[in-house]
């Protein structure tokens, strides 16, 4: 029973050790990352933690105006309406509508959309040619590269996302990358899409952080205006078309009012993952660190260590199996020799019991003194007394104050007065011998 | 299962690996293949290994043995199989049993049988078991192994060693001289009448016989002999306090030999001896056995016995003798002075023995309390020692004053005398014509 317990406890531990080791990483790193559904989530009035007030009241302060709108509906037709003069700022693109987001290539020619850390999900609907190629598992605080003309910063915590573009073989890369593709500017019938691959740069508590700040006003003050989209839950689907009220010149236009989703007419193109395209990696010539380098090892190398380490489990199998249990005994129960009397002598010193050690001292002397003078057992205290005294010629009163002194104060007093008792006795059971 | 040579071979097989990739072979074909032909070898190896739960084990020989002698005996394998056996045997015994050779190599043929050699040499008296015999088959090529256990229900059994086998010569020689058998004295002591025979000068003339005297013409004597066909009752205490170690063995282990003298000596003189040992309960029980075959069946019954850390029952103990032995007997008590056991257990219950039976308490004394209670005093920590030691001296003291007016003599000496002492007590209660 006891053996099979422990052989289960070598196979859980291990185990046992990874699972806390997880949850104590997993747990801090899930309960650290800001929640996009919190109400002051990047946003430039409500205040908080990962608010963006400050770089909002930066923004301000540079001239340009900050417009805040709660509803996509509201902000792209404030944004349709600058006619190409605008930025607009999407701090949560996974709780835009993906029609909403559809709806972003029709901007005016000249207009920017900044998105903070669209999914795939997003940029198929916003920017089909744009594709998230690897998600870290923190922020990196990466330089923007020679070659960047979106920001004047140098050093910003920005990479967590990485973007890259759907390319067939023949097609070029078209995008603008820095921070070692954290940040990319892709154009797309004449609108500037920025993604930004983490949320870092605009929350006020990094905001001091390297060059985050100078980061985030450079992508956001390119236009005088700046159309602030602050959502913080999922929206209704937008009402299109319905049997009631059919499209008023017969020519299909969204409506931006929020309502039913209805079957969008043939005619309407409708947001289509790419199927002929794949994913490329940049192959142009200033971008080969993301290639994948030549191994420097030879091909043969890890078939070799697979050899060796199979050879050293077949080793540790056939060394591991043993002939047979280890020999056991049981042992007979064997206890030291007077041990009560030992523990008694500790239990004494514990509890500093002078008088008792003392007292057990003197009734065994005044018995063996007794017995050497011949008188009977347990002789009364006088007669002890006046016999020793006879017997020896000492004053009577040191005689009763070795015999039945007073309790000893201290180590040193106990210590004297043991050694003069046992002394007393030793004299005179040798006397009483040589009689 | 595999062994090393599996391990080697895979090492081995790296050399025609590294040949054939240098002759372009891809690297991770030459690893399937290796692999392959490693499992193959591997696996029909296995299965041509002898089957190691089919062979059949015997032992015969030495069953039982004194401690410090040696035993012998065998361990026979018999191959039953078509195959040959090719075998690692390992005879796994508690090392107590001290078996000199454990493991033992070597090939069956089909109907063969060998015969491993078995030498013990006990280092503890008991039942000594044997743990299971592991056998490991091996296939023709070494590459792989069948393993099985066997359990066979062995066991030694080592006797006590009765080292006071030494004493019985003189015991003997003392216990004859009470009878009366030996010239030295004329008229044997005693108070049962033996024989009538003829005056010689120098006899007590108080044995003269007179009325034998007046019916024949010569002067007749009485001679007397002491009486037999006593009864003995050894009891065994194997509570608590005989797992104290006096000397260099547990108390009980001292009882054994003292009381395993003691009945040779008894039995030599035509007296019946019982044993009883029991702590909570009876765990050996001799009785009736008479003549040649008591020493052989005493040691038997005690060689397994072992101290049990729990009270001795004495009312237990008592109920027992005053159960079995009906005539009035000598009751001998192995156990210690120790006024715990004895104050509570046996002090109650003693009267109703005392009143059917002689009783005799023999006690191995513990020397480290003597050396306990004269500790050299130093300082305080000691005159605790030997106020505990002195105290646990004055308790013994007690106990045994408590039972000798009870009407029990005590016998209280230490491990190297006691044996003898014991006997002697006995052979002073004959002579004195007190059993």
């Amino acid at each position: 029973m006891t053996k099979k317990r422990r052989r289960w406890h070598r196979i859980a531990i291990p185990f046992i050790i990874l699972i806390l080791l997880n949850i104590a990483v997993f747990v801090p790193h899930w309960l650290a990352e800001p929640d996009s559904s919190d109400p002051h989530y990047l946003s430039p009035t409500v205040a908080g933690e990962t608010s963006a007030q400050k770089l909002a009241e930066t923004l301000q302060g540079k001239g340009i105006t900050v417009r805040r709108e709660t509803k996509t509906s509201d902000a792209l037709t404030a944004f349709w309406s600058m006619g190409g003069k605008a930025t607009l700022f999407v701090p949560a693109p996974e709780h835009v509508n993906p029609t909403y987001l559809w709806m972003l290539r029709q901007s005016p020619a000249g207009s920017r959309i900044v998105m903070v850390e669209p999914g795939d999900a997003e940029l198929a609907q916003a920017v089909p040619r744009a594709a998230a190629a690897q998600r870290r598992w923190a922020t990196a605080v990466t330089s923007a590269g020679p070659e960047c003309k979106l920001t004047t910063a140098k050093r910003a915590a920005v990479t967590r996302t990485r973007y890259t573009e759907w390319l067939s073989p023949e097609d070029e890369l078209i995008g603008k990358y820095c921070f070692e593709q954290g940040l990319v500017s892709l154009s797309f019938n004449g609108i500037e899409f920025v993604l930004a691959g983490s949320d870092d740069p605009f929350r006020g508590d990094r905001l001091s952080e390297n060059d985050n700040a100078q980061l985030a006003t450079d992508l956001l003050s390119a236009r005088p205006t700046l159309i602030w989209l602050d959502l913080h839950a999922a929206e209704p689907n937008p009402l299109t078309y319905s049997e009631q009220s059919p499209p008023p010149n017969g020519k299909p236009i969204p409506s931006l009012a929020p309502g039913r989703e209805v079957e969008r007419p043939d005619a309407s193109p409708r947001p289509k993952q790419s199927t002929t395209f794949s994913p490329r990696p940049r192959q142009t010539a200033d971008s080969t660190a993301t290639m994948e380098a030549p191994s420097p090892f030879p091909n043969w190398l890890v078939p070799l260590f697979v050899m060796l380490a199979l050879a050293a489990l077949v080793l540790a199998i056939a060394r591991g199996r043993r002939l047979g249990a280890p020999l056991t005994e049981p042992l007979p129960i064997e206890v030291k020799g007077a041990e009560t009397a030992i523990g008694r002598s500790r239990l004494y010193r514990r509890a500093k019991a002078r008088g008792a050690a003392l007292d057990t001292l003197r009734l065994e002397a005044r018995r063996r003194i007794g017995q050497t003078l011949g008188l009977p057992p347990q002789p009364d205290r006088e007669v002890l007394l006046d016999a020793l005294a006879a017997q020896l010629g000492r004053p009577r009163e040191q005689l009763a104050d070795i015999l039945f002194g007073p309790s000893p104060e201290n180590d040193a007093e106990l210590e004297s007065r043991t050694i003069e008792l046992l002394q007393l006795v030793e004299h005179v059971t040798r006397n009483g011998r040589e009689k | 299962m595999v062994t090393i040579r599996t391990a080697a071979l895979i090492l081995a097989a790296l050399v025609p690996g590294a040949v054939a990739v240098s002759a372009g072979v891809p690297p991770w074909s030459a690893v399937a293949v290796i692999a392959v032909v490693v499992v193959l070898a591997v696996s029909i190896d296995f299965a041509l290994a002898a089957d190691p739960k089919a062979l059949r084990l015997k032992r015969s020989g030495d069953t039982a043995v004194r401690l410090g002698e040696q035993a012998s005996s065998e361990l026979s394998v018999h191959n039953g199989q078509d195959g040959t056996a090719r075998l690692l045997v390992r005879n796994a015994w508690v090392p107590s049993a001290g078996l000199q050779k454990h493991n033992y190599t070597f090939s069956l043929r089909p109907g063969q049988r060998v015969a491993l050699p078995e030498d013990f040499k006990p280092t503890r008296r008991g039942d000594r078991p044997s743990l299971g015999v592991t056998i490991r088959s091996f296939g023709p090529l070494r590459l792989a192994f069948k393993q099985a256990t066997h359990h066979p229900d062995w066991t030694l059994r080592v006797l006590p060693r009765f080292e006071s086998r030494k004493h019985l010569p003189e015991k003997l020689a003392k216990l004859r001289q009470v009878e009366g058998a030996t010239a030295i004295r004329g008229r044997g002591q005693g108070t049962e009448f033996d024989t009538l025979r003829e005056y010689v000068p120098g006899d007590d003339v108080r044995s003269i016989d007179w009325r034998a005297t007046a019916r024949r013409n010569d002067v007749m004597l009485r001679t007397w002999r002491p009486e037999r066909s006593r009864r003995v009752v050894c009891v065994l205490d194997t509570g608590r306090t005989s797992a104290v170690r006096v000397g260099d063995e547990p108390r009980l282990d001292a009882a054994m030999d003292a009381a395993l003298l003691l009945a040779a000596v008894a039995q030599e003189a035509g007296d019946q001896v019982d044993l009883i040992a029991a702590d909570n309960r009876a765990r050996a029980v001799v009785s009736g056995v008479t003549g040649r075959g008591l020493l052989p069946k005493l040691v038997n019954a005690i060689a397994p016995l072992q101290p049990s850390l729990v009270e001795t029952d004495f009312e237990v103990i008592i109920s027992e003798i005053l159960r079995r032995e009906r005539k009035r007997s000598l009751v001998v008590v192995f156990t210690a002075l120790e006024p715990g056991a004895l104050g509570e257990g046996l002090l109650p219950v003693l009267p109703k023995l005392v009143a059917r039976h002689q009783v005799l308490i023999a006690a191995v004394h513990d020397p480290a309390l003597a050396e306990l209670a004269s500790t050299p005093v130093t300082d305080a920590t000691s005159v605790y020692e030997v106020a505990a030691g002195t105290r646990a001296l004055m308790e013994r003291q007690k106990i045994s004053v408590a039972l000798a007016k009870n009407g029990v003599s005590v016998l209280d000496c230490p491990a190297s005398t006691f044996a003898s002492q014991v006997t002697d007590a006995y052979l002073a209660l004959k002579a004195a014509g007190r059993l």
